[in-house]
């Protein structure tokens, strides 16, 4: 087993390597796909020469990140340029690493409520109880999906700042599986700090840890420690609060109208100016609005619940990149069990294949071609995010459906008839 | 192509004070006010060797009197109240919008030169704009330009770039943050700024070399530049009589062969339309140079009548001769058309380029934002000595700039940023100026990659099949020698009739007393009243301002 | 400087009728200065009075620019040699001094060269002049309007013109309508300023074969700074008694203004500005009225509070007699009801109507509602299923 860890680690680490160093990363390093205003390494780099030049980064518009992330790709540029390539995907690899302990921490869960509840199973629930290779293949798979998942690949290689929020989510994660309230506080407000939409991942945190009220205590006190920490040392290093407009400010405004595979952007070029605050407000709720009735329907489970929310913050937020979709994508084969009852795997998977596809050539023909134009591209991009909610909606609807097979056996009947169950 | 400089000074109750005291001071006097007005009006013509033939107008308003010299000598707001040969329409917005200098151009065509201003005193950035703001509008509404398009996202305030021309106090030499600089790419020249210009004149357009100006020949010409100056100066060395200059100005470059006989011949019914026929009344001064330079002996052209008198000055490359016509002289005995013959058809040979040529273009395709795109700057340097120019590049927000990857292929050391602001969203533009140290017989290039924003649907610009201009660039350089010197300016001759040495230049000469690598004195383009301080030993800058062949670029928009 | 009192010395043995007249003119003489148009009952009729008079004056504001203008027409020919300085200082400073607590006037003096008025004067042969006759004057204006103004200032202007008659003009003489030429040889254009004809000395006409060209004169400063003053009277207007028999006489000028000339004047202005400020204010509560959704900024309500607390407090202090007060409050509340309504945010044309709205936004809420209300039918549906089962 070890050994396969040590071979997909070794060649997903190649993959990135190799683009990396191939002629293919100046195709894919500007994509707008890939790197957004938030999270570009130009922009970053373009920070870190405008504070060397003693310029006010945060005045002006075109660095929006944090002020330590700043100053860590100060540190990175000026003293590890050369080993640039090679800390990325060490990053990766430590994310890959945190998430096969939160997947595999996770499986020992499911299987130890299992075995609590396994008397209030219904008879026939057999067949479809989780076994424990299963699960260790699914955590396997994890890795696999991570390493090699094109989204995750591509965003390393152009070496976006999603690579930094990656690692952090997947130790939030790990830590919120493990119970350990302190860290996960912590790690929770860095990953916050950094950006943004991830603070959501509180509620699933207060669910895993709610039964004690020491570690919700804990849980608080270690994020708004850490938050304060974090300001006061920002504020410090920029010299002045005006980085809080020039970051979240820039995220919940969405100034910048660039493309990308969100779908702000097509909506702010063409919204009247008066309404705009309005819609604004609109769209950013969207991404934390359904944090509350799914947590009233997944309390029993907060990594599902996690990995909702984190694919839906991926499809609402201001600036999305594949470097999202590809962490959470690559959670999914922790599911495994769920996949019998998933109903449009081929439906999510032919769309999230042909707006791949489509989405770099409807840019090209709109952009370069002057064949196309923006409408095309906004399309297909509306297909890719409608793919990732069904799929999510597919996803939680089978955890749905095999707990109600598992209380209820796997016979389907409503007084006598044969019955199916339908999300409505 | 619209530009304008200016100066601007706070309001404050000190202010008013001393204006004040100033009032009551006159009372006691109580003498007349000593008015001193001279209007003189030039005209040079230039055939060039590309067969083209440069027409430069030049009206000056001078005006002084006791207010105006309290005003200029102790750096106050101007103060006007009987106007003379000064249009009022313009005194009024000097006078409203705290103007101590402003220089304004309105060029259609390649070849763009712009002069500036600078601040005094430091106010406060809020109620400055709103000043700014209210002034660019009564400009525009003075010259029927659409001037109003400039706001705080194409306003700078560059470092160095446009230093005063005029008197200035010298403790705020260093200040820039009073002057603004803005251009406007897009606009369109047309006679309707043309009327307003002419206005003016005191003599309007009913007698003197304005009379020669007909829309029809100046709007199909190649090149075409109206501007007005204003600035304030000193008569004398001692600057006892400081005066108010209006100088009011107007470029072209025409081609005028007769395709069949290939000759460059030109008469002033050939350019203008319309031979002269009176001077403008109130002049003191109205005359019509023509360059002979490598033509002394008239065997190149022939010039019809015969020049009444010729003056030479400068010796080898920057030797000048210019054939002298006085039009009072000439109108007498009715219309004067002077008229140039060639003999032979015109050659097209080689012509010795400037010893500065700078050029920008656009490199990359496609829409595309990100590293794909760049403004490619060619800088080259012909001259056998090391120059020192200054860049300045004034850009719009949609243009997103990376100045990490802006690079010359040269040792870094021979450039340093003078200035650098970084753009706003729909805030404010980008200002880029760096001083660049060009090697001799050299070209240097330069590199600055930028993305471009999607705008909202309302923010794109009318005729959006123009796609977007960006303003030019400027090189300024101070040239230290004589035989740097490109053109010969007319106000040579007039120094004659006015000598000017300003303060400022004063100032300029301490600041070159500095370290050599201290670039703060730049940009001027024309020497005035030089060969005064010549003799006196000082060292005379020759502030030339070279040719640029910055090209306009447009920039096509995303088609959304 | 305003008196609140005024004491009269009457003799017993005058005549009752022509007393109140004169005292009417004195104290109160409201006729020139409310703006024509108006809905107040007192203006119609005074309007339907002295129509022409009311027509006359200039637009009540707390400041004017008081342009003075030179025409020389032909410089080359004529050069007039003018000290304005000088006859501002003497003719003009002294009242605006005496009108500054009422009234702001700014003086400015320019000199236009080579402009020509666009006149067309008949030789005389009675008179051995050129005649302008009457009925050319309001067209003389036209063709140098353009050339006058000032591209900043907001203030009403009021123009007085030197013209200087060109060459083959000389001597000018402006005619009556029977043919008889104007002693003043000047005129006065309502609500906008005057006009003087002003011709060179005979004698240097004269021997304008034989001197070396251009021919120079001094202006009159005297004659042209009274007609000034005397054009300002009429326009303010500056009330007095028997206008009719006043002709250009020293005495209305060589004297400074009267206690109850400007007490008159500055009466005659607070009413003239109560009543425009009312109808300011009333034109902007239409217009908000008008559109719903107007948003009123703070800003503009701050204006508007003022300008109606200020106005109060000038209806009270003119109803008490405090002119001084009167006009300094009614001066701030012009002020303020002028910046509410011509703020650049209350302009009508900055909002969409409502169906236009819809308009825009049904194509883009009609798809998100079909959802909705699909699934309205399936909550339908299921209700049914359970009524049924039940």
């Amino acid at each position: 087993m070890i050994r396969n860890y040590i071979i997909i680690y070794f060649l997903g680490a190649m993959a990135r390597f190799f683009l990396m160093n191939s002629s293919l990363i100046s195709a894919v390093k500007n994509r707008v796909e890939v790197s957004t205003p938030l999270n570009s390494w130009l922009r970053v780099k373009e920070g870190v020469f405008l504070h060397g030049q003693g310029i006010p980064v945060y005045n002006g518009g075109v660095y929006h990140g944090t002020p330590l992330e700043l100053a860590i790709s100060e540190l990175l540029i000026r003293s590890w340029s050369n080993y640039l390539h090679i800390i990325f995907i060490a990053l990766d690899l430590i994310t890959t690493t945190f998430l096969v302990l939160a997947a595999s921490t996770y499986t020992i869960k499911l299987l130890t409520v299992q075995k609590q509840e396994r008397k209030l199973y219904s008879t026939d629930a057999d067949a479809i109880l989780l076994k424990e290779a299963d699960l260790r293949r699914g955590v396997f798979l994890v890795a696999a999906a991570f390493l090699f998942s094109p989204y995750s690949i591509v965003s390393c290689a152009a070496l976006t700042t999603t690579t930094f929020t990656n690692l952090l989510l997947a130790a939030t994660i790990y830590a919120m599986l493990k119970g350990y309230a302190f860290w996960f506080g912590a790690s929770l407000a860095l990953v916050t700090y950094q950006s943004f939409y991830p603070i959501c991942l509180l509620v699933p945190g207060i669910l895993e840890m709610g039964h004690s009220k020491k570690s919700v205590v804990k849980i608080f006190t270690s994020f708004l420690v850490t938050v304060y920490l974090l300001f006061f040392v920002s504020s410090e290093i920029s010299g002045g609060w005006q980085f809080l407009t020039a970051t979240y400010g820039f995220i919940l405004s969405a100034p910048d109208l660039t493309p990308n595979i969100g779908l702000f952007w097509y909506f702010f070029t063409e919204m009247f100016e008066h309404f705009r605050l309005f819609f604004l407000a609109t769209f950013q709720i969207n991404a934390f609005v359904y944090v509350l009735p799914l947590a009233t329907k997944l309390r029993k489970d907060p990594m599902l619940l996690s990995l909702a929310l984190l694919a839906l913050t991926a499809v609402f937020r201001s600036y999305p990149s594949l470097g999202d979709v590809g962490f959470y994508m690559s959670l999914l084969p922790v599911w495994k069990h769920l996949y019998l009852y998933l109903k449009q795997t081929f439906l999510v998977g032919c769309m999230l294949v042909s707006t791949s596809v489509l989405g770099p050539i409807m840019y090209n023909l709109w952009i370069f071609n002057g064949s196309a134009n923006a409408n095309f591209y906004f399309a297909v991009t509306l297909a890719f995010n409608t793919a990732q909610i069904f799929l999510v909606t597919d996803l939680l609807f089978a955890h749905v459906k095999r707990q109600y097979h598992l209380f209820n056996g796997s016979k389907l009947e409503v007084d006598g008839q044969p019955a199916t169950l339908a999300l409505e | 192509m619209n530009v304008i400089g200016i100066r601007m000074r706070p309001e404050t109750l000190f202010y008013f004070n001393i204006i004040f005291v100033v009032n009551c001071f006159q009372l006691i006097i109580g003498s007349v006010e000593d008015y001193n007005n001279a209007f003189s009006e030039e005209l040079l013509i230039r055939p060039l060797p590309s067969g083209h033939v440069y027409s430069h107008f030049e009206f000056t308003t001078l005006w002084t009197n006791k207010r105006i010299k309290e005003s200029i000598l102790n750096y106050k707001d101007f103060d006007f109240v009987h106007y003379d040969l000064f249009p009022r329409a313009f005194g009024e917005i000097v006078e409203r919008y705290h103007v101590r200098e402003l220089h304004l151009s309105l060029t259609q065509g390649l070849w763009r030169y712009h002069k500036w201003g600078y601040p005094v005193v430091e106010a406060p950035p809020g109620a400055q704009l709103w000043t700014w703001k209210d002034l660019v509008n009564a400009l525009s509404g003075l010259f029927c330009a659409s001037l109003n398009f400039i706001d705080s996202t194409n306003t700078v305030s560059p470092e160095l770039s446009f230093r005063p021309l005029g008197i200035t106090n010298p403790s705020y030499s260093q200040n820039s943050s009073l002057m603004r600089y803005t251009a406007l790419p897009r606009e369109n020249v047309c006679t309707e700024n043309l009327t307003p210009w002419k206005k003016l004149l005191p003599c309007d357009t009913k007698s003197g070399l304005s009379t020669l100006l007909h829309p029809t020949p100046l709007y199909s010409a190649y090149y075409h530049s109206l501007s007005l100056h204003m600035r304030p100066i000193c008569e004398d060395k001692d600057c006892r009589t400081p005066v108010l200059e209006l100088v009011q100005s107007l470029s072209l470059v025409q081609k005028l062969f007769n395709e069949m006989d290939g000759r460059q011949d030109w008469t002033l019914r050939s350019l203008f339309s319309a031979p002269l026929i009176s001077v403008c009344p109130l002049s003191k001064i109205s005359k019509i140079y023509v360059d002979i330079t490598e033509n002394e002996n008239l065997e190149i052209f022939k010039l019809d009548p015969l020049p009444p008198n010729v003056e030479t000055q400068g010796e080898g490359t920057a030797k000048r001769s210019l054939a002298i016509y006085d039009n009072l002289m000439l109108v007498k005995d009715g219309p004067f058309n002077l008229q140039a013959r060639y003999p032979n058809k015109h050659i097209y040979g080689i012509i010795p380029v400037p010893s500065l040529q700078v050029s920008r273009f656009i490199t990359g395709h496609g829409l595309e934002r990100g590293s794909i795109r760049s403004i490619t700057v060619k800088l080259v340097n012909s001259c056998p000595n090391q120059l020192t120019v200054t860049y300045l590049e004034v850009l719009p927000w949609y243009l997103r700039l990376f100045f990490h990857t802006s690079h010359f292929l040269l040792p870094e050391s021979s450039m340093y940023v003078s200035k650098l602001v970084t753009a706003r969203d729909r805030e404010r533009g980008w200002l880029y100026e760096v001083v660049v140290t060009l090697p001799p017989h050299s070209t240097t290039e330069m590199q600055l990659e930028f993305g471009r924003a999607l705008l909202k649907w309302l923010e794109y610009p009318p005729d959006a099949n123009h796609g977007f201009y960006i303003p030019s660039a400027l090189t300024m350089k101070k040239l230290e020698s004589k035989s740097f010197l490109g053109m010969k300016i007319i106000d040579k001759l007039k120094s004659k009739f006015l000598k000017k040495k300003s303060k400022e230049e004063e100032s300029k000469e301490e600041l070159s007393q500095k370290p050599s690598e201290d670039p703060k004195d730049k940009d001027k383009d024309e020497d005035r009243g030089g060969g005064e301080e010549n003799k006196k030993g000082i060292t005379l800058r020759k502030r030339v301002k070279e040719v640029h062949s910055i090209k306009d670029l447009a920039i096509y928009s995303l088609a959304v | 400087m305003l008196a609140k009192e005024i004491l009269f010395f009457i003799n017993p043995d005058v005549d009752l009728n022509i007393l109140t007249e004169t005292i009417h003119a004195m104290t109160f003489n409201p006729s020139a200065n409310l703006n024509p148009s108006k809905d107040l009952k007192i203006t119609k009729e005074i309007i339907q009075n002295k129509g022409i008079k009311a027509m006359r004056q200039v637009p009540t504001e707390p400041a004017y620019d008081v342009t003075l203008t030179l025409m020389l027409p032909q410089p080359h020919f004529l050069k007039a040699e003018w000290d304005v300085s000088a006859a501002v200082k003497d003719y003009l400073d002294p009242l605006v001094d005496e009108l500054k607590d009422i009234v702001e006037l700014r003086i400015r003096s320019q000199i236009l060269y080579m402009t020509s008025m666009r006149i067309n004067p008949k030789w005389s042969s009675n008179y051995k002049h050129y005649s302008l006759p009457e009925k050319q004057l309001p067209l003389t204006i036209n063709s140098i309007e353009a050339k006058l103004g000032s591209f900043v200032s907001t203030r009403p202007s009021l123009h007085f013109i030197v013209y200087i008659p060109s060459d083959l003009q000389t001597p000018l003489y402006i005619h009556r309508n029977d043919g008889t030429p104007l002693e003043s040889n000047s005129f006065l254009i309502p609500r906008w300023g005057g006009i003087m004809i002003h011709n060179p000395p005979e004698k240097l006409i004269e021997k304008k074969g034989n001197s070396s060209l251009p021919l120079t004169f001094q202006i009159d400063s005297q004659w042209v700074m009274k007609t000034v003053i005397f054009h300002l009277h009429k326009l303010f207007p500056i009330p007095s008694l028997n206008e009719k028999d006043v002709k250009y006489t020293e005495q209305i000028y060589a004297n400074s203004l009267t206690d109850w000339q400007i007490n008159g004047l500055a009466r005659a202005r607070v009413l003239s500005y109560l009543n425009s400020i009312k109808i300011t204010l009333q034109s902007l509560c239409d217009l908000v009225g008008e559109i719903s959704n107007m948003v009123v900024s703070d800003e503009v309500a701050g204006w508007v509070w003022s300008a109606v607390d200020d106005w109060k407090l000038c209806l009270d202090a003119s109803q008490e007699g405090r002119l001084e007060e009167a006009t300094a409050f009614c001066k701030r509340a012009f002020v303020s009801s002028d910046a509410a309504f011509f703020h650049p945010s209350m302009l009508a044309l900055l909002y969409f109507p409502d169906n236009q709205k819809y308009a825009i936004y049904v194509p883009l809420f009609l798809p998100v509602s079909i959802p909705v209300v699909l699934s309205f039918r399936t909550v339908f549906k299921l209700l049914n299923f359970k009524a049924k089962k039940d």
